[in-house]
């Protein structure tokens, strides 16, 4: 295997940059005009500009909204992710350790959710939320992506709980420990790398979502950063340089996490692709 | 298994853990999507009552050429969503995984970010791009003298839908070539040593080597690929809206116009089942084609 | 069949020498072991035999003809692997056929070498089986029969009984001998394990650190080892070795004194004249040598009995206390009792000695 490393031909190579270039390059374009000015922009797209005016930024945040809807969607994700690992955690030690009436057939029902797409049940959801009152408040896209990464959550934690050694448990066992202790003090601790990973996936997810928001949210003041993104195209359509620092703004958190832990990132995707 | 024993309870006391989570999910997940099934099988303008009209909504559907429509275009796009990035992303990760570690994971860290990002965001990134008279990539085509190239990408019936296909391309296919890499190293370096030693090529081995023993992840990628073009929304909402004159509406979209625009809930919410329905037929059907090739035979 | 020969062979991963110039002559037929510790360079000379790795430099000759540059499939080599690495979604059948469908052979001819494959390693009732529905055993067999199938100049093996229990390695080991017989085919071999050197090899070459310490018959490097390595290395268990210093000489023999014995001195056979008195060298005894007849004697206190049922192995220090554990092989249950005073006896003429550098004093 080791002779063949570095023996890659140079049209592979070539081609393989190629494709690296173009799927960077958006982004590159994205950064570059979100720093020029409209009269920049109009001498073309790939000109730079004369010096970088960063106060589109300021633009995007304070005559856009961005930051509005950043702190929305800070507002939004910090619970989600939350509630889902603490609820996640407990389901996935009842499927995992304990035994209930239709255990077998709660979690057909936990996996249907993880198949069936929010778009099938939005109608539904809609008019739920309107008759409790929830439109136009947090709840209404809080509560529902909680409950939406319960399956994901379960399976995942669920998992990684059964991959805990025997002995561990046995040990704590012996030892006489209560089960909200075992709980507590000897399975949580050695979840950390799978709720940090779950942590990090339902970010991204929850960091992302449109849908949601879209229908559910239409109050300005309510608005994460996707869907602010997009009434702000609506409301100025050509204002390209603030639109595109918009989106810097609604990617730069992702991108940073990305860059941070993508191992674990990437090591948590490829987990079960192989069974 | 003893252990579960140990840790179990009486199910009064075992309730407390997984009820908090059953209830929300029951709320928000489960109890909208049998109520969605419900609605599928009335007639309801969302104000008054709706009125039961059984299986109306899916003979409808049966005669409604704009869902046909909207299937065909949902075909039509998984070649950009399903084909292209299992092509390019096995035929790129052959070639990435004999690179060098550091070269390797530069590449690897680029191709994959799309993945990451809001596809509703990088859809108005794109439809900006793609902008008729001041998109970056127009203005692109007319330095290098292909200004007759230079298409009004987005409004164009012919080329909409390959236009907004290559974005579910761009994005997916860095994401599947990581998949494939992660495949590769699960199997055995020996492996291809041994075909080179029985005198294969380097095309041979990915052959009848490398691509039967990558079956998994090829199911799991085709999986992942198919489901998100039958949920495709984000991408399309903000590009085209379906548009121009339907050319790149799908089911999804064709829901969200029946029943946010047009109040004919009943009937749109028998779209969003047969979708559902749709992403349960694939999900079993790949299961059921798509096998591991080391399974023992005999 | 044919031999091999490599010349000044080296290899370096960057700036990492992994081998640092190798000789060796391997003639047609023969089973050569290469044999060392686990990071020694054996697999990574193996892999340059076979063409996986290039050869930074010196040259690699099978058959006469000239190596370095051709392709694995061209040099005439079949080789084994320890992850047996057989196709898993292939059946026994595809994987022994494998090479020859790329070769060209036609499908008639390729079913037929693979049946006769099939019939020496008996086989033909798993032909149509996946490897995964195969014991490691099996699996092993299926590995060689893949190799056979080619019908090799040479078969290359990176340590194929590694992953066998103990029982099945014996059992494969003797029927690699038997195979080796029947093929009369040239073998390299590559084991961490003396054992399996010292049974199935005609020549072992002994690698430490990319280096060839030394190459020889089997009983030849049990008994004339050129140096410490080799010494402690060949044999089970290990040589013992004493410090010893050279209190004099006479007719063809050295009188070695060993300090942490009471200042006991043994006459050992030497043909080297010149010896310093005053000199350190190592005395080596082999537990095995060890013997009541002996003339020569150390007294020591018996730490530690192993009963093996035919023979005992005493473990003990010198009186003084101040000495390596020695091991001593007795034949007979009654060798003593921890902490048991004991004259262990030998015949000199079975001792070695080696210098300061480690190298022997013949
Ligand atoms: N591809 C490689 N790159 C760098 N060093 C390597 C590579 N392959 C082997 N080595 C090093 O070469 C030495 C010899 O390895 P190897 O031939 O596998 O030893 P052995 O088979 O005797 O256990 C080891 O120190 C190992 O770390
Ligand atoms: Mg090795």
């Amino acid at each position: 295997m080791s002779s063949q490393l570095n023996r890659t031909a140079l049209p592979l190579r070539l081609t393989l940059w190629f494709f690296g270039l173009l799927t960077i390059f958006p982004f590159s374009l994205l950064l570059l005009t979100s720093v020029k000015s409209q009269p920049d922009l109009m001498r073309g797209a790939f000109v730079l500009p004369d010096y970088p005016h960063f106060e589109n930024y300021l633009h995007a945040w304070i005559d856009g909204h961005f930051g509005v809807y950043f702190w929305n969607s800070i507002f939004v994700v910090v619970p989600v992710v939350v509630f889902s690992i603490v609820l996640g955690v407990l389901l996935a030690f009842g499927f995992a350790f304990l035994s209930f009436p239709g255990r077998k057939a709660l979690f057909v029902v936990l996996t249907i959710g993880m198949m069936v797409p929010a778009e099938a049940f939005i109608i539904p959801l809609y008019y739920e939320m309107r008759y409790l009152g929830l439109t136009n408040t947090y709840a209404a896209v809080i509560l529902p992506q909680i409950a939406q990464s319960m399956p994901f959550a379960t399976i995942f934690l669920a998992s990684a709980m059964q991959q805990l050694p025997d002995e561990i448990l046995e040990a704590a066992i012996l030892d006489g420990a209560s089960r909200r202790h075992i709980l507590w003090h000897v399975i949580l601790p050695l979840m950390v790398p799978a709720m940090s990973t779950l942590a990090l996936f339902l970010f991204i997810w929850t960091w992302n979502e449109f849908l949601i928001p879209l229908i559910l949210v239409n109050d300005d003041a309510y608005r994460t950063l996707p869907l602010g993104m997009l009434f702000f195209q609506g409301r100025y359509t050509v204002n390209t340089p603030v639109l595109t620092a918009g989106a810097v703004i609604v990617i730069a958190p992702l991108v940073l996490a990305y860059l941070i832990f993508q191992r674990k990132f990437i090591a948590g995707l490829t987990a079960g692709a192989g069974k | 298994m003893k252990l579960r024993s140990k840790l179990d309870a009486p199910v009064h006391k075992n309730l407390i853990y997984i009820l908090p989570g059953l209830i929300l999910y029951a709320a928000f997940v489960f109890g909208p999507i049998v109520s969605a099934v419900g609605i599928s099988l009335t007639d309801w303008n969302g104000l008054g009552l709706p009125t039961w009209v059984g299986l109306q909504n899916y003979a409808g559907l049966f005669s409604d050429e704009r869902f046909y429509l909207s299937l065909k275009n949902n075909a039509e796009l998984m070649v950009f969503y399903c084909v292209l990035p299992l092509g390019l992303g096995i035929g790129l990760a052959a070639i990435l995984w004999n690179m060098k570690p550091r070269e390797q994971l530069m590449l690897r860290t680029m191709l994959f970010l799309p993945y990451i990002m809001p596809t509703a965001v990088l859809g108005i990134i794109w439809a900006w791009l793609y902008n008729p008279a001041f998109g970056p990539i127009n203005q692109g085509l007319r330095l290098l003298g292909l200004g007759s190239l230079a298409l009004p990408w987005l409004g164009d019936f012919t080329f909409v839908l390959p236009a907004v296909g290559l974005v579910a391309t761009w994005y997916f296919f860095g994401f599947c070539m990581v998949i494939f890499m992660s495949g590769m190293q699960r199997l055995d370096p020996n492996l291809f040593d041994a075909a080179r030693v029985d005198g294969a090529t380097g095309l041979q081995t990915f052959r009848t080597v490398t691509l039967p023993l990558l079956l998994p992840e090829i199911r799991v990628v085709l999986l992942l690929t198919v489901i998100a073009s039958i949920k495709s929304f984000d991408l399309i909402f903000t590009m085209t809206r379906g548009g121009p004159a339907n050319a790149t509406l799908v089911p999804n979209i064709y829901m969200y116009q029946l029943g946010f625009q047009l109040n004919r809930f009943g009937y749109a919410a028998a779209v969003a089942i047969i979708g559902a329905i749709l992403i349960f037929t694939v999900n079993y059907a790949i299961h059921r084609l798509v096998r591991p090739a080391d399974e023992g035979a005999n | 069949m044919s031999g091999l020969q490599l010349k000044d062979i080296t290899k370096s991963f960057g700036t990492v020498n992994v081998i640092k110039g190798v000789d060796l002559d391997v003639k047609s037929g023969e089973f050569v072991v290469f044999v060392g510790p686990s990071g020694c360079g054996k697999s990574t000379l193996l892999r340059m035999i076979a063409g996986l790795e290039d050869i930074t430099s010196g040259s690699l000759e099978i058959g006469g003809e000239r190596m370095n540059d051709v392709d694995p499939s061209k040099r005439g080599i079949a080789m084994v692997f320890q992850s047996y690495a057989l196709y898993p979604h292939m059946t026994v059948r595809e994987n022994m056929g494998f090479a020859l469908r790329f070769a060209g052979v036609p499908k008639p001819e390729i079913e037929k070498q693979v049946l006769d494959a099939a019939r020496i390693l008996e086989l033909e009732p798993l032909l149509d089986r996946k490897p995964k529905a195969l014991s490691g055993g099996q699996r092993q067999r299926v590995a060689i029969g893949r190799a056979i199938v080619r019908h090799p100049k040479v078969f290359l093996f990176d340590e194929p009984l590694s992953n066998l229990d103990a029982e099945l390695r014996v059992h494969m080991r003797i029927e690699l001998a038997k195979l080796h017989r029947k093929l009369g085919a040239t073998v390299i071999y590559v084991t961490h394990d003396q054992v399996e050197a010292m049974t199935l090899a005609d020549k072992i070459v002994v690698l430490r650190g990319g280096i060839v310490e030394q190459v020889g018959a089997p009983l030849d490097l049990y008994d004339n080892p050129a140096n410490l390595f080799v010494a402690g290395f060949i044999g089970s268990p290990k040589m013992n070795f004493l410090k010893g210093v050279i209190a004099g000489t006479e007719a063809g023999k050295a009188l070695v004194r060993l300090p942490d014995f009471g200042d006991v001195t043994v006459p050992v056979s030497v043909k080297a004249t010149g010896l310093a008195t005053g000199t350190p060298v190592t005395f080596g005894i082999r537990p095995e040598h060890f013997d009541e007849a002996g003339s020569a004697s150390i007294a020591v206190v018996v730490d530690i009995l192993e009963h093996l049922g035919g023979e005992t192995l005493v473990y003990a220090r010198a009186v003084s206390g101040n000495s390596d554990l020695v091991t001593i092989s007795a034949s007979h249950r009654e060798a003593g009792k921890s902490g048991e005073t004991l004259t262990a006896r030998f015949s000199p003429d079975k001792a070695l000695l080696f210098d300061a550098e480690g190298k022997r004093i013949y």
